[in-house]
């Protein structure tokens, strides 16, 4: 892993503060994997039995008004499980550059090991958007190995498998995600470690433990185009905010 | 004086005034020690120069390059007052981290201070000892083939070998490259060994500055003995102490201009000679 460019030891940094929280949440993704068969099987029977699709289908209109007819079960699950996951992993991966992830900080302000950071020759802004795109690039391997294992699990069970919208969601999920950890970005420039911490866990147990967000939440996962570019220009724009901010605040 | 680094009239605010005018040099290619009490503001100094904090006036000036920059930062080694580094890394994987970002990195002095320092590559940063801790973030700052090595505080809590090891590496390291380094200590012992050039500083303005040589000659360790008790003490005597008639202080002047300016109070002086460093710490703290 030795390299010679400071962007590649940069990411390297990056590699070594993500590695374990990517590990956990690949296992998990595993055990998800597994939960996704049996519940597309079960589900997929339940529905055609009781005739109970059609209030599903109201829930995931984006999804199916993309026409995906008998995949709409394994469609559907897979947004749910995927939203779930985003919202997991981009809590997991989301941090500043300058000390432990969101997940790993302690109470005191900043880690110290975040003067080592500030030492090495890389501006602020820097180390923010290189951990960003590090932990984006984590939480892509995490969506992808899950809509990989999804797929596999579909064709394994013979089931339909709507890929192109599957695909959708997993990246309306990581653009989710990406919002999320910019923004977790900008809390951890202009407030503490501590608080940026709380305001994610806080912002993502609304999302998971209420009704209305958790309906958000799938909703958004299905795939749009004006959403996806919405999220995008909030992800930016908090970045380069962050970025700006980073540079005048002392450690 | 070809300068490494130039602090001018820095002023920093937290709750209370930390830096007030704040300014000193540190010649090229010296040993320079950084004095003071606690809460003088040598920490605060060192992170306004490496760029971690901004102050609200004043300039540095870092290697004729102005202030910190990434560029800068190439030809710097710092280690800070507190060496915790990253808990999700192993000691080993921290130096291979490090070197990523040095083209100059010294690997033939990285394998001789790993011996010598006994660092266990394996073992996770937050597994170490304090001591260690230590070692590896004085080794991740020095293998960097830095110009400017800033050091807080970069014996603490290391053991007198190691300490040792530390002071004639850095005496080496001025040697052989021409490296300045800046440290702060509190151990006037580790000044005394190996610097050259020193930096006081109290309530947040440097009160002393110059080589030790220059600093030793300066200050006078004078005993007078005193017949009359209206004597006033001039203002170049400081950090003195009464016993009876006898009064012993420090005093910037020489002996011989001393004794003119008591001999028409009637006041004899005694003895007069070179200070230690601590006598000079202790009046400079005292004031």
């Amino acid at each position: 892993m030795y390299s010679r460019s400071p962007i590649a030891a940069v990411f390297y940094r990056h590699w070594l503060e993500l590695r374990l929280q990517t590990l956990i949440t690949s296992v998990a993704v595993l055990i998800a994997g597994v939960g996704y068969g049996f519940g597309v099987a079960g589900t997929a029977d339940y529905f055609a039995t009781s005739g109970n699709l059609t209030q599903q289908v109201a829930r995931y209109e984006a999804i199916r008004q993309m026409g995906v007819g008998p995949a709409l079960i394994p469609a559907a699950i897979h947004a749910l499980v995927t939203a779930f996951l985003g919202l997991w992993a981009s809590a997991s991966f989301s941090g500043g550059g300058f000390g432990g992830s969101a997940s790993m900080r302690n109470s005191s302000m900043r880690h110290p090991s975040a003067y080592f950071t500030a030492s090495l020759p890389m501006s602020r802004a820097e180390v923010q958007l290189t951990r960003l795109v590090a932990g984006f690039g984590s939480l892509l391997a995490v969506l992808g190995l899950s809509l990989v294992l999804h797929v596999t699990i579909l064709l394994i069970i013979r089931q339909p498998v709507p890929l192109f919208v599957m695909a959708g969601t997993t990246v309306m999920a990581a653009i989710g995600g990406l919002g999320l950890m910019a923004f977790v970005g900008l809390l951890t420039v202009i407030s503490s470690g501590v608080l940026s911490g709380l305001v994610m866990y806080g912002v993502v147990m609304t999302l998971w433990l209420t009704n209305a967000g958790w309906d958000r939440t799938v909703d958004f996962v299905q795939p749009r185009a004006s959403l996806f570019g919405a999220a995008v220009l909030a992800s930016a724009a908090m970045a380069a905010l962050s970025a700006a901010f980073a540079r005048r605040k002392d450690l | 004086m070809n300068t490494a680094l130039k602090v001018d009239n820095l002023v920093k605010t937290y709750d209370h005034r930390a830096l007030d005018r704040m300014s000193f040099r540190v010649p090229r290619g010296s040993i320079c020690g950084f004095l003071g009490p606690n809460g003088a503001g040598k920490t605060t100094t060192l992170r306004i120069v490496m760029g971690f904090a901004f102050a609200e006036a004043g300039s540095v000036d870092v290697l004729g390059g102005g202030a910190m920059s990434p560029q800068l930062l190439q030809r710097i080694g710092f280690v800070p007052e507190v060496k915790e580094l990253y808990p999700f890394a192993r000691a080993g994987e921290m130096i291979r981290l490090t070197r990523g970002f040095y083209p100059r990195w010294d690997y033939q002095l990285e394998a001789e201070l790993l011996r010598d320092f006994d660092i266990p590559l394996r073992s996770w940063c937050t597994k170490l000892s304090k001591g260690t801790k230590t070692r590896l973030a004085l080794l991740l700052a020095v293998c960097r083939n830095a110009d400017l090595l800033i050091l807080d505080e970069p014996t603490e809590g290391l053991d007198p070998v190691a300490s040792d090891r530390l002071m004639r590496l850095l005496v080496q390291q001025v040697a052989d490259r021409q490296v300045t380094v800046l440290f702060s200590t509190h151990q006037l012992s580790e000044v005394e060994q190996i610097a050259d050039y020193m930096v006081m500083v109290n309530h947040g303005r440097a009160v002393l500055e110059g080589s030790l040589d220059e600093i030793r000659q300066r200050h006078q360790r004078v005993r007078i003995v005193i017949d009359n008790d209206r004597v006033e003490v001039p203002a170049a005597f400081s950090g003195w102490r009464r016993d009876g008639r006898f009064l012993t202080g420090l005093s910037h002047e020489a002996p011989a201009v001393l004794a003119e300016r008591f001999a028409a109070a009637g006041v004899t002086v005694l003895d007069a000679e070179p200070a230690t460093l601590k006598e000079v710490f202790l009046a400079q703290a005292e004031k």
